[in-house]
């Protein structure tokens, strides 16, 4: 499997870095292709909103940056890896960032419906499993009930099953491996 | 919740004054400056380019103590430089005096016609309140935003009556220094046509633009398709 991870962290300190090293050498031990970016190192605009990727390029955006391969980049994957501190329920904005660069250009500008639903329609045939694993200080209930609706959500919108977890940095490393692993097993990553 | 001194518009669109959400947001408080509440506006895209403008925008928040936000939904959510400055409007505010007294309303617009698709970003700067300290005074969901457009609300006639309606009852209850009554967020949930018809108004809408730049057979392009060429695209 060609796993992409998008390592959403805001420094080197950040719990989401021994995140995404536990899933790297998970990943890896059990033969997965493993593709990591660190997004805080790359440069990546935010998503001006001009519709150039349905207008004008359809399929790809307009913005000279890394955030223009990063479509491609989930495209070509099996399993795409969210990870990032849990800001008020959803991703921080160094991941978000990211996040806001890859759905248009994946998918058509017209409406179709998906379970009673309006969303954007497919372009491509197939698209990645979505795994988040957001980050929090402490067990916080409805944070944690809004990260998970959010990444349901944008399974839906990306026409893929998506699957969430959370890990607590105040954690034992042990802990927050066995999280992560445990999150593989949910996503049906073997 | 107390009778607000000032209004803060945070319109949270990188498109800022043509967008939608500048749009939505300047109709409520400029029904709130007929009522006697003077308002600010600052365009969240213009304000993180610069330190000293990132300082205005804080200094317009403590000054105020009505915040409105009004954004678009991006994959299902708020777009990075929102979320970006309410992590910058959390650090500013913690531990100083009085948090409570200031009132957050959220307005999140989306192209979708169900309102609900906003009810996680909604949640979200619920929450955003609920940390930093701030009084909740309500969220309202605008779905259908593509009739909108970026125009002027006041230059839009039956398409978006209703809508207008509600954000009228928005800025009587706040002037009062009451929270968006229950009446308003329903009647803005209303799409005000049917949901067929925007369908279809909304998917020749989008081929009726992109005929202006590329033929409508090139909207369907899969460019990342193994053996696809990249489309040049200009810098």
């Amino acid at each position: 499997m060609k796993a992409l991870v998008l390592n959403g962290a805001k420094n080197n300190k950040s719990t989401v870095n021994m995140v995404s090293d536990y899933l790297i050498d998970f990943l890896r031990i059990n033969g997965h292709e493993v593709d990591v970016i660190t997004l805080r190192n790359e440069n990546i605009a935010s998503c001006v909103g001009c519709f150039g990727c349905w207008l004008k390029t359809p399929g790809e955006c307009i913005i000279n940056d890394y955030g223009r391969d990063l479509p491609r980049k989930v495209l070509q994957s099996d399993a795409i890896f969210l990870l990032s501190p849990v800001v008020f329920g959803m991703y921080g904005p160094v991941l978000k960032k990211a996040l806001d660069r890859f759905p248009c250009p994946l998918l058509l500008p017209f409406f179709t419906t998906v379970n009673g639903e309006v969303h954007h329609a497919k372009r491509y045939e197939k698209y990645p499993l979505l795994v988040a694993i957001g980050v929090l200080p402490n067990p916080d209930q409805e944070s944690e009930n809004t990260f998970k609706t959010l990444v349901e959500k944008n399974g839906v919108n990306l026409h893929t099953t998506a699957v969430s977890s959370i890990v607590y940095s105040t954690n034992e490393s042990t802990t927050i491996k066995e999280k992560v692993k445990a999150t593989l097993l949910k996503a049906g990553v073997q | 919740m107390q009778k607000p001194n000032q209004a803060a518009l945070l319109v949270g669109s990188p498109k800022g004054p043509k967008s939608t959400s500048n749009s939505i947001g300047t109709y409520l408080v400029e029904k709130l400056k007929q009522k006697g509440v003077p308002y600010k506006k600052v365009y969240i895209h213009q304000c993180l380019k610069s330190e000293k403008k990132k300082e205005d925008l804080l200094r317009l928040v403590d000054e105020s103590n009505l915040i409105i936000l009004a954004f678009p939904l991006y994959v299902d959510s708020l777009h990075s430089e929102v979320i970006e400055t309410l992590e910058l409007i959390a650090e500013y505010e913690q531990d100083k005096p009085d948090l409570d007294k200031k009132s957050l309303v959220a307005i999140s617009n989306s192209g979708f016609p169900e309102a609900k698709q906003n009810s996680t970003a909604l949640t979200v700067c619920r929450l955003f309140a609920k940390q930093v300290g701030f009084n909740w005074a309500g969220g309202l969901a605008w779905g259908g935003g593509g009739m909108i457009d970026g125009k002027p609300l006041s230059e839009l006639g039956f398409r978006v009556r209703t809508k207008k309606k509600a954000l009228e009852m928005v800025a009587d209850a706040l002037a009062q220094g009451d929270p968006i009554p229950e009446k308003a967020v329903s009647l803005m949930n209303k799409l005000g046509i049917t949901r067929g018809l925007y369908l279809i108004v909304g998917n020749r809408g989008w081929k009726s633009q992109a005929k202006k730049n590329i033929p409508v057979k090139m909207m369907y392009a899969k460019p990342l398709k193994e053996g696809s060429k990249s489309q040049e695209v200009s810098d």
